[in-house]
């Protein structure tokens, strides 16, 4: 009787039970969340500056002007001020956003795909070709992050391209570990071996079954690493190993703007400003993303 | 698994990562474009002296024999002798690896006192406007980039408040303990401020987790004052996990160091290694992240020892 009352209730007021999909939880974690708000649309204003950078009414990032360097306040050509070549800084910090947002985003989806690839292999296939996999996951991970991308950047050569490879393979661990523990855990499943028993292909099964059920973890760990990534990329091209001039990147225009500190703070105080404000942001939308996600992994 | 046991897989699994590390440091520097005998010769060697060097280095031998010759060598602890430098590499790297043990040792310090006390803080008083405001700090310190925190601070200690020196530190201990002490502070903020907000969210979350277990309850019941209840039998539970995170957070300081070391010129292994890359100095680079690498992997294995003798509960299971 009182089993009857609760399934007959719903109905009678014209309400289904709807089931709590991963959009609408997005859209509840969004509500009245001021933070992430704010984060999703620095976000969204950096990718749109970095998609129509050629295309603003700026001045070129790369024309010196020795006789307006180091300026600042509010001149009517440059609201920013300049550096020390008298290049504008506006235009430098928006291009030089185009390439830290592009190299964080790159080294993260390198490391990404490639780690989800080699994770899905060791999970799904097992055995030897596991064991190896993992042996050489435990030894990248064995050095200290930055050591090894300096060790692989001084090997390669200075230079963006290098700096985001170096990133890219210092990061695939993390996903190797996350895809291949995920892994682990779906391919025993009912569904899995219903699949298998069917005579699926083994790239069926991956493509299918597998890979769509561990597509949460690897959003929200993307999202939370693209902040790490873009940190290490400046990093390096503040050390002299990534960027090289004249090109605009938050880490290079840092590294030059320290040195007149005393002059003229803005120089190095704003790419580092952004550098900030960008990574805080990504880890605001991470956060979100993992709670409405993921929600398993809630506070770690 | 008793305690033996795991002692000698983890010695084993240690052996085998140490040899995949040299591994890697010996084949990303050996296959580097250039010849290593032109480098140390410089460009006025003769070519009889070039092939001469190059057969006493070993170059003309297969790379597993040059691997094993090198092995060999740093076995016996030669790591080679500096290019710019002209000294010995693991001389130079033990006597930079002081500074940066320092640097690190000091951030260690202020990362544990502030990242506890905003945790405890935080987790005590859940939902007030301390817990808020330390969980907002906890964000930006882990968002904040070190190479920046660093020029924001010398900026305001040393250029504006001139409070603070911004660098120029050059031998530890070198100038007297009140000038060590007024060098290091900024640098160990610096690369202390990121670890504190992990280390503050970790023990937020470990407080939480006790304040509802029964010995809490008990204790308010016997009459305990909430401060007494948290400091005998909180803290005692909730740091287990706090100090194995900071163990962790000796590997993540060492990262940083290399980038902190940079912005206050500290003498240490960090700005050792950068001055090496840009200088094309090889068997520095090869050296100092070998020390550095196999140091790391020492100290993870000392915070893994370390979980069975803080909490006789863990047992760690083959």
């Amino acid at each position: 009787m009182h089993e009857a009352a609760i399934t007959r209730a719903p109905t009678a007021a014209g309400v289904r039970p709807r089931p709590d999909g991963a959009g609408r939880r997005l859209l509840r974690g969004l509500r009245g969340n001021v933070a992430v708000l704010a984060a999703l649309s620095v976000v969204l204003l950096l990718a749109a500056l970095a998609v129509a950078a050629p295309f603003l009414p700026i001045a070129n990032p790369n024309t010196i002007a020795t006789s307006e360097r180091l300026q600042w306040g509010r001149t009517s050509d440059h609201p920013l001020g300049t550096d020390e070549f008298g290049r504008d800084l506006l235009s430098r910090l928006i291009w030089g956003g185009r390439v830290s947002l592009l190299a964080g985003v790159g080294s993260m989806a390198g490391a990404l795909v490639a780690g989800t690839t080699l994770g899905l292999a060791a999970g799904f296939y097992g055995g030897r070709l596991d064991h190896w996999i993992m042996r050489g996951a435990e030894i990248l991970q064995a050095f200290p992050y930055i050591l090894l991308a300096i060790a692989l950047v001084a090997a390669l050569g200075p230079g963006l391209f290098h700096a985001m490879l170096a990133i890219t393979i210092v990061g695939m661990p993390i996903y190797i570990r996350l895809i291949r523990g995920a892994v682990l855990a779906i391919r025993e499943h009912d569904y899995v071996q219903a699949a298998r028993a069917m005579g699926a292909r083994n790239r069926r099964i991956v493509g299918q079954h597998i890979l769509p059920n561990v597509l949460a973890p690897i959003i929200v760990t993307g999202t939370l690493d693209i902040g790490a990534k873009i940190v290490a990329t400046s990093g390096l091209s503040f050390l002299g190993l990534g960027t090289q001039p004249p090109t605009a990147d938050w880490g290079t225009m840092l590294a030059n703007g320290q040195q007149f500190l005393s002059v003229a703070p803005h120089v190095a105080t704003l790419p580092g400003l952004a550098v900030f404000v960008v990574v805080l942001s990504f880890n605001l939308v991470g956060d979100w993303l993992r709670d409405a996600l993921d929600p398993r992994l809630r506070g770690a | 698994m008793r305690g033996g046991a795991f002692l000698a897989q983890r010695l084993v699994a240690l052996v085998w990562v140490l040899l995949g590390i040299s591994i890697v440091v010996f084949l990303v520097l050996r296959l580097t474009p250039g010849d290593p005998a032109m480098l140390l010769l410089g460009p006025v060697a003769t070519v009889d002296d070039l092939s001469r060097l190059r057969r006493e280095l070993g170059l003309t031998a297969p790379l597993y024999v040059q691997y094993a010759l090198w092995l060999g060598r740093v076995l016996h602890g030669d790591f080679g002798r500096s290019i710019t430098m002209h000294r010995p590499v693991l001389a130079e790297a033990f006597l930079k690896l002081k500074a940066t043990a320092l640097l690190t040792g000091a951030a260690l310090l202020v990362s544990s006192v502030v990242g506890i006390a905003a945790g405890v803080l935080a987790g005590w008083r859940r939902n007030s406007a301390a817990d808020r405001l330390s969980m907002l700090l906890a964000l930006v310190g882990v968002s904040v980039p070190v190479f920046w925190l660093g020029i924001v601070l010398i900026y305001v200690f040393s250029v504006w408040l001139r409070l603070l020196p911004a660098g120029g530190m050059h031998s530890p201990f070198g100038g007297g303990p009140l000038d060590t002490l007024a060098h290091l502070i900024l640098p160990a903020v610096t690369l202390g401020a990121a670890s504190s907000g992990i280390v503050a969210r970790i023990t937020r979350s470990s407080v939480l987790e006790v304040v509802h277990q029964d010995y809490m309850r008990t204790a308010r019941a016997k009459g305990l004052r909430d401060g007494q209840v948290l400091r005998r039998h909180g803290l005692k539970n909730a740091l287990i996990p706090v100090i194995t995170i900071i163990g962790v957070q000796m590997g993540f300081l060492l990262s940083g160091a290399i980038l902190t070391e940079t912005v206050f010129s500290w003498p240490g292994i960090g700005t050792m290694l950068v001055t090496a890359i840009l200088s094309r100095d090889f068997p520095t680079v090869q050296g100092g992240v070998l020390l550095v690498a196999g140091l790391f992997v020492l100290v993870n294995l000392a915070t893994d020892l370390s979980y069975t003798l803080l909490d006789p509960r863990i047992r760690y299971e083959s």
